[in-house]
């Protein structure tokens, strides 16, 4: 689980450069360019509680506390892995337990073949997150590694506003390049998780 | 903290209406003001998000109350009371004042009016 720090460090560098802002306008546009920034680079990755696996129950929520789910990486069932498929699977008859699992939706998940019995703790995942809306913090990471390009993101949204005193459309093209590419870079830190190997290869899973 | 009886006050300063019986009674000053907070809104509706975005409406029975928006933007409605004052009473006063007043405010908010 990631450390929680708070983005008032954002807030405070963000009103020296925007003269003539409200502090609510900033709020929404901080929010809004973390949102986009952990949505497209997929950065915030954490495992949550894992879940009881109930016999005869094939459907499960993933949640994460204070934060939106918005998909799943990686699906354990009693410490395997398991494949995430991207088709609704074909029924099978219960048998060993389940081998693949398909996302009925970012946060609902469905199991197959159907588990046959209990296992307690046996479901794990990897979830991408989001902040929610009413959310005042974001993991550590985000401001050690990735600060100035969420400063970018703000100031390039803020200076592309029209009819404002900060508005500078030439500083909004520059700012939100630089974030585009922060983005970029934080989706690939994401996928290495900080390595520099490539993906680890692994033998594919669900169809035997 | 800036109290709404402090934008009052220092409207009748400029408008050099501080000794009772006044040439502007208080309600009349406060029709103002919501006529400012109504112009605000249009022209920078981003001030107005901590209030969820609804427009202040206040009356000399709310003088106590704080300025209801952020305190960065208490200076331009005092020039648009001022302003739109002036603008009423063609017998006392410069158009080119109240105008003055009128610009004043929208550059404070970072517009132009």
């Amino acid at each position: 689980m990631s450390i929680l720090v708070s983005t008032d460090e954002w807030l405070n560098e963000l009103r020296t450069r925007l003269p003539g802002i409200s502090g609510g306008q900033l709020d929404l546009e901080l929010k809004a360019t973390l949102r986009e920034f952990f949505t497209e680079s997929g950065f915030w990755m954490e495992e949550p509680s894992p879940i009881n696996i109930v016999a005869n129950k094939d459907t499960y929520k993933i949640t994460y506390p204070q934060a939106k789910v918005m998909g799943v990486h990686r699906v354990f069932v009693d410490n395997l892995p398991i494949a995430l498929s991207t088709t609704l699977p074909k029924t099978e008859n219960p048998g060993s337990g389940a081998r693949q699992a398909y996302m009925l939706e970012h946060d609902l998940m469905q199991l197959f073949p159907m588990p046959s019995k209990d296992i307690q703790d046996g479901l794990k995942t990897v979830v991408r997150l989001n902040p929610s809306q009413s959310m005042t913090k974001v993991p550590s990471e985000t401001v050690s590694h990735f600060f100035d390009y969420v400063l970018d993101g703000v100031l390039g949204r803020l200076y592309s506003q029209p009819g404002k005193p900060y508005t500078n459309l030439t500083q909004g093209v520059y700012h939100l390049r630089r974030f585009r590419n922060g983005i970029s870079i934080a989706r690939d830190i994401g996928r290495k998780r900080y390595g520099n190997a490539t993906r680890p290869w692994q033998f594919p899973q669900g169809w035997m | 903290m800036f109290l709404l009886s402090d934008l009052i006050s220092q409207s009748r300063e400029l408008l050099q209406d501080e000794v009772e019986p006044y040439r502007y009674d208080d309600e009349r000053l406060y029709r103002t003001l919501n006529n400012a907070f109504a112009e605000a809104y249009r022209l920078r509706p981003d001030i107005f998000v901590d209030l969820d975005f609804t427009i202040p409406f206040v009356t000399t029975a709310n003088s106590t109350d704080t300025f209801p928006l952020d305190q960065q933007f208490y200076n331009p409605f005092v020039d648009y009371v001022v302003s739109m004052t002036e603008f009423s009473d063609d017998e006392w006063t410069v158009d080119g004042r109240a105008m003055a007043f009128l610009q004043l405010f929208g550059r404070r908010l970072g517009v132009t009016a």
